[in-house]
């Protein structure tokens, strides 16, 4: 994962399948909706869903 | 067959052929880095071959076909576009193969040792744009490829033939009437090609790195004079990426390799239909970084 220091966005390599996924999703944001210090709005749930079905973020048991 | 090696630094190719105009395109183009047999080098990176398709339709559409070490990627081709299908070929070949560097599907030039990549899809304008600034006080690292020393963002120069197609031929043979171009081979799946020789000066200099200072994604746009973008990280990196011939090849060396140069370059689209302009911005913005 590499969070660009712009703040414009995170991209993701996936070492498995090398697939490459950048989202255009607020840096400080993202990593703080990681963190579980703030909750994600529509726009950037949409976001996550995305890596979620690309397997870069998968759920934690407690979600599921 | 003839055989005669293309000392086209980091690679030497040599070349098995039959075809006289491989032969006569290649010595114009490449000139003292066309080497015959008594020149040859003792280390040879890629085997070559371009030779006529054999067979009873040689009498009536003859056609020649690409090896590389007796693989043949490509489908045959007619005999007129001999000398750019092994153009085609080389850059198959460096792109199929190269594990040493991060490569871009990019052309590269430099100026006071700071290099831009230009990478774009067929059709921007590209070549066009390259074939000027070499000529305009640019050195000419690569028209096509990109190849990016992991981890330290200089690129590496691979000199070639500069890929010039319908329009931009009589155009550039227009500014630079003094200059070596190849024969046109017409009708090709790009249209009508022929490729220009690359200056005496990048051919003298194809040793020397140059440093990544800026990243310009360019759009040919005659309705455009110069539009100029400064892009996000994030979209230039995703451009980028589209660009990358061999991260599946390098993974995790590739990826980071990409998003460090990112992060230490200037990143620009730009928009344009007049080159002067464009070289002028280039020229003071490298001076500036």
């Amino acid at each position: 994962m590499h969070p660009f220091s712009d703040n414009s966005g995170v991209t993701f390599f996936n070492t498995v399948n090398m697939d490459i996924t950048t989202s255009f999703i607020d840096t400080d944001a993202f990593m703080a909706i990681l963190d579980g210090t703030r909750l994600a709005d529509d726009d950037q749930m949409q976001h996550i869903e995305t890596l979620i079905d690309k397997g870069i973020l998968t759920k934690a048991k407690d979600d599921l | 067959m003839q055989e005669f090696q293309l000392n086209t630094s980091p690679f030497v190719f040599q070349i098995s052929t039959n075809v006289p105009m491989v032969v006569e395109n290649a010595k114009r183009i490449y000139k003292s880095h066309f080497l015959t047999e008594k020149d040859f080098r003792a280390s040879v990176d890629y085997h070559l071959s371009l030779t006529y398709t054999g067979g009873i339709r040689r009498l009536t559409k003859s056609q020649v076909t690409f090896k590389c070490d007796d693989r043949e990627p490509f489908k045959p081709l007619p005999a007129n576009q001999a000398f750019a299908m092994l153009e085609w070929g080389m850059n198959w070949t460096v792109a199929l193969h190269e594990f040493q560097h991060v490569i871009i599907h990019s052309a590269v030039l430099a100026k006071d040792g700071k290099a831009i990549l230009f990478p774009a899809p067929p059709g921007s304008g590209k070549s066009t744009l390259t074939a000027y600034l070499a000529n305009h006080g640019w050195r000419l690292l690569s028209d096509e490829m990109a190849l990016i020393t992991p981890y330290e963002l200089n690129v590496t120069p691979f000199v070639r033939a500069i890929c010039l197609k319908n329009a931009s031929i009589n155009l550039c043979k227009q500014w630079f009437p003094d200059l070596a171009y190849s024969d046109t081979a017409f009708a090709t799946h790009k249209g009508d090609v022929a490729h220009m020789a690359p200056s005496d000066n990048s051919l003298a200099c194809a040793r020397e790195q140059a440093r990544v200072v800026g990243v310009v994604f360019p759009n040919y746009d005659k309705s455009l004079f110069l539009d100029i973008y400064e892009l996000d990280k994030a979209n230039a990196f995703m451009q980028f990426a589209n660009n990358a011939f061999n991260f599946n090849l390098l993974g995790t060396l590739g990826f980071d390799t990409a998003t460090a140069l990112i992060e230490n370059a200037f990143l620009y689209e730009i928009h344009y239909n007049n080159v002067e302009e464009v070289e002028r911005f280039l020229s003071e913005r490298i001076t500036n970084t």
